[in-house]
């Protein structure tokens, strides 16, 4: 779920920067989205990616664990019921 | 007679049956309920070259005694033993318990009593330092407390030392320190419970507080907490510390430690509660808030500004005991420019031969000091002017001449250890220690701005902890008004009539308000 | 789960270091020339209005977010929608504020470090910060806001000594009229730093003591735009219009005015100390709002989120714009527009509308919803 928003989130924001982008450069949107994430706007882009990723597995992380208490709660109803 | 073990239970059960309380008794010789129990405790205590048994006849009846030789007073049991033994063969021998008890009386006068209906609890009194008395016939087993009280005497603090105030200290006998803290406080309401800790070493701990001023939450929470301790062995209150405290992984200190009786007074006053270890001379007072590491008692016995203005000093050195050598990497890795040109060429005139960047050159130092640090609380006290000496020489001298550190380095270095050491409370003292070396290394990859990011994750860090439910930053967040009586400054003594808020103690307001002490007139008024 | 407490002093704490927090990096107003302190002085009574529209919204159900208000207008459907789109928002403000501060650094503390690394470690600590809780970062904003006073007594004391303060340099007053203050004031200072006010409304509900909260609040905005003001008319008298044009960091550009013997003459890194930690909370503010969103919308507690919103927060502050004289381009041209005025305004006022709407026919009804506060809020002065 966790993992879901982030990916979604991070699409959202994506589209809206390069509308942001296109608008002030004068392109198009396909190719502000493309620009984005190809033109090198960020020198470091690997420090940055790094942290995308470790974001992306804090998102995982958590994800299972919510995922296997779920199923142990679930379990626990089951017995007592 | 009472039952010894679980597989004699019926037997001994049936001897009970026989023979109730203020009742005739009938047997005579050593029965094998008597022989068993003695069996029993040989065997527990077989192989200890201290365990004592006597067997004789106490008004004709057998009786055994045992003991522990090493815990029970010598004078008094001599004297005791002698009395009951010496009891005339052709004395009437006590037909019921009653008669027994009064016998007793006679001859322990006003010694502690205690009658134990298992062999569990026999083997416990044996261990506490009492004898143990068995009766042929009886059905109580009875105890007399006689534990060798021998003790350090009443000493100086050696940690939390003052100039002036009470010179008394906490010593390691429990019972000691327990009558310190009574007699600053007479009061029937300061009220010590029992919590025996500690699977296998049984320490007994004790909590003492105000009935009625203590946070009735923070005692229930507090003995939950105790009575949810299941480990082994209990050492020092330093143990009970950890065991009890909300957040383990954290620099700050959640407890406040105290060797001083009546700085326990004060904050028991105030409405915490002080937890007594048996063999710790430390006692600890919960719920400790981030500003009581900063105050301690002489501030009120001190005059009003000078113990203002050592409060203001005592968080002085907690900052600069914690950025001085930070900044100093910061400034001269990143930010040269931020100091005045002259000063800027004196450092790097100094620095020219140092071959290391700061960072190393500080990092160096710090660990060389606090090696030394450690080299001079463990040495033998013998060897304690070389260690001083070679410390000195080498970090003041040797270092600097041989090129391997700036003259610069040895001022920062100084002025941090020595606003170390001005942390009243010496547990406190290890945050800004430890939180120093984060520093340095977040100084070293990020300037400055490490630096106050560091900072400010700290306070982000205090801001979140909290000491039984009592947030550790209060009362400065969340800010409480009522209670900056005692924080940065001191306000008059006659002034505070409030107990801090924070704790929300039970009986908020001390004292009534009252009016600063008025002389008579001045002439020509 | 228990509910967050801040108390009023935290609020006012929060919302001091939230209208600070850019706002004094890049310096506002600066349209109005020499008299920007009078366009700020008519922002605040406007901004004023504004966080009591909010409180006015927020008090017709009170104890709900904007989120369930969202809910209670639009229905579940279409308030996820909008709630995407607020929490987008306001992680792209988040963003920009972190963008703010990482070009401060670059440009005056850091130049060697990428901006990245900066964005990146402030984010960490953000994130760290709303992952202990909202309580936290109140307390936290709380224990540095005196510190933000000391520094800026300390910094015009540091001008006057040093003799940089020229008073005629606020002349003339209204030297053009009221024409560059208008054009000041719409859009720029109504949608920022007063407008993102908006996002409060997810805090509002945490505060002890709603109905003296409204004060409360008034009372923050009233010392920021005093410290905006005084801040502005620092600058003014000691750069000159010109200088404040020219620079893009007014107030560090100030500081850097400072020259006393030669001893003190560098304090950018009190003043950086002071931006630091506006941004901070400016910073966090957003994602908190952000993250509030999320927790209703896929009903998890926010701080499950908190780290890896914070990542993205770092990413987009940096790939949002290509370089700063972008960055600040879109800030004037594009986001006042397109963002800032449909969601501080257009959202909250059709629910308003739908709200009064709604609790009318309701109360003919005298059935189905369970409005707790009307009474209390018809009382309320300034809607």
């Amino acid at each position: 779920m966790i993992t879901l928003s982030y990916f979604l989130t991070f699409s959202s924001l994506w589209v809206l920067t390069a509308l942001f982008d296109s608008a002030l450069y004068h392109y198009s949107i396909w190719e502000g989205l493309k620009y984005l994430l190809f033109n090198e706007i960020s020198m470091d882009m690997v420090y940055l990616i790094s942290g995308l990723l470790i974001g992306l597995a804090f998102c995982i992380v958590t994800d299972i664990r919510l995922y296997r208490n779920k199923k142990k709660g679930n379990q626990a109803k089951g017995n007592k019921n | 007679m009472a039952p010894i073990r679980r597989l004699r239970k019926t037997r001994a059960l049936k001897k009970i049956g026989e023979i109730k309380e203020g009742k005739e008794i009938v047997k005579q010789e050593p029965s094998n309920s008597l022989l068993s129990l003695k069996k029993t405790l040989s065997g527990a205590f077989g192989k200890s070259s201290d365990f004592r048994v006597i067997e004789g006849f106490i008004n004709g009846r057998a009786g055994i005694l045992f003991y522990l030789e090493s815990m029970i007073n010598p004078k008094q049991m001599i004297k005791t033993t002698s009395k009951l033994f010496a009891s005339k063969k052709d004395a009437q021998p006590f037909n019921t318990l009653d008669e027994f008890r009064s016998f007793s009386r006679e001859i322990f006068g006003g010694v502690r009593c205690k009658s134990l209906k298992d062999d569990e609890s026999v083997s416990q009194a044996i261990l506490n330092g009492s004898l143990v008395i068995v009766i042929e016939g009886l059905t109580e087993i009875v105890s007399f407390h006689m534990l060798n009280t021998e003790k350090r005497a009443l000493a100086e603090p050696s940690t939390q030392t003052v100039i002036r105030g009470p010179k008394d200290s906490f010593i390691e006998a429990v019972s000691t320190n327990i009558s310190l803290i009574r007699r600053r406080i007479k009061n029937p309401k300061l009220t010590f419970e029992k919590f025996t800790i500690g699977k296998d070493t049984q320490t007994s701990v004790f909590i003492g507080y105000m009935d009625g001023i203590v946070n009735e939450k923070v005692l229930k929470e507090l003995k939950d907490r105790l009575n949810g301790i299941e480990v082994s062995a209990i050492f020092d209150s330093g143990n009970i510390e950890e065991l009890i405290t909300d957040k383990t992984f954290t620099f700050f200190p959640l407890a406040l430690n105290t060797e001083r009786p009546d700085s326990a007074a004060a904050n028991i006053m105030d409405g915490k509660v002080a937890i007594l270890v048996d063999g710790s001379p430390f006692a600890l007072m919960v719920p400790a808030v981030f500003v009581n590491f900063f105050e301690i008692s002489e501030d009120f016995y001190q005059p009003l500004y000078l113990g203002s203005f050592l409060r203001f000093i005592r968080y002085l050195s907690f900052m600069i005991a914690l950025i001085t050598p930070s900044v100093y990497v910061g400034v001269l890795t990143y930010h040269q420019e931020l100091l005045p040109t002259s000063f800027l060429l004196s450092i790097i005139a100094q620095r020219e031969g140092v071959p290391f960047p700061a960072v190393v050159e500080v990092l160096l130092m710090e660990i060389t000091f606090e090696i030394l640090r450690e080299a001079g609380i463990r040495m033998p006290k013998a060897v304690g002017q070389m260690v001083s000496i070679v410390g000195a020489l080498v970090i003041g001298q040797a270092a600097a001449e041989a090129g391997i550190i700036s003259n610069i380095m040895i001022i920062i270095m100084a002025i941090t250890a020595i606003a170390n050491f001005v942390a009243p409370v010496y547990s406190f003292s290890s945050a800004s220690r430890l939180i120093r070396f984060l520093l340095i290394i977040s100084a070293a990859i990020l300037g400055l701005y490490g630096v106050f990011l560091m900072l400010i994750l700290m306070v982000a860090h205090l801001c979140s902890l909290r000491s039984f439910g009592i947030p550790y930053l209060s009362p400065l967040a969340p800010f409480i008004l009522e209670d900056q009586k005692d924080v940065f400054i001191r306000f008059p003594y006659w002034a505070m009539n409030n107990r801090p808020k924070y704790l929300e103690s039970e009986k908020a307001i001390k004292a009534n308000p009252v009016a600063s002490p008025s002389p008579p007139p001045m002439k020509g008024e | 789960m228990l509910k967050e407490n801040i108390s009023l002093t935290q609020l006012e704490a929060l919302l001091l270091n939230f209208l600070l927090g850019s706002a004094i990096v890049i310096g506002i107003g600066t349209d109005a020339k020499n008299d920007a302190w009078i366009a700020i002085l008519i922002a605040t009574l406007i901004g004023g209005g504004t966080i009591l529209f909010y409180w006015f919204l927020m008090n017709r159900l009170p104890g709900k977010t904007l989120y369930e208000l969202l809910e209670f207008c639009f229905g579940r459907k279409f308030a996820i929608l909008l709630s995407h789109g607020y929490i987008v928002y306001f992680l792209y403000n988040s963003g920009r504020v972190i963008r703010d501060f990482g070009e401060l650094m670059a440009s005056a503390l850091m130049p060697n470090t990428p901006i990245e690394i900066i964005s990146l470690t402030i984010c960490f600590v953000i994130g760290y910060i709303l992952y202990l809780g909202l309580e936290v970062l109140a307390r936290t904003s709380e224990i540095f806001t005196p510190y933000l006073f000391g520094f800026i007594f300390l910094l015009t004391i540091f001008l006057l000594v040093s003799g940089q303060i020229e008073m005629t340099r606020l002349l003339p007053v209204l030297g053009e009229g009221f024409k560059p203050i208008l054009k000041s004031l719409f859009p720029g200072l109504l949608t920022f730093p007063f407008g993102e006010l908006i996002v409060f409304t997810v805090i509002f509900l945490n505060v002890t003591d709603t109905k003296k909260g409204q004060k409360a609040s008034l009372i923050g905005v009233g010392v920021a735009s005093f410290l905006l003001i005084f801040s502005s008319i620092l600058m003014i008298v000691t750069l000159g219009v010109d200088g404040i044009l020219r620079s893009n960091f007014p107030l560090l550009s100030t500081a850097r005015e400072v020259a006393i013997g030669n001893f003190i003459e560098r304090i950018d890194a009190i003043v950086v100390f002071i931006m630091m930690l506006g941004i901070l909370v400016k910073g966090s503010v957003f994602l908190y709002g952000a993250l509030k969103g999320l927790e209703y919308i896929y009903k998890k507690p926010f701080r499950y989120f908190s780290i890896p919103f914070a990542m993205l927060v770092a990413f987009y502050s940096v790939l949002i714009s290509v370089n700063f004289a972008d960055h600040l381009q879109e800030g004037l041209k594009l986001v006042p527009y397109f963002l800032h005025l449909p969601f501080q305004f257009g959202i909250p006022a059709v629910m308003l509308v739908i709200l009064l709407w709604k609790q009318r026919k309701g109360k003919k009804n005298k059935t189905g919803w369970n409005y707790g506060s009307n009474q209390k809020a018809k009382k309320n002065p300034g809607t």
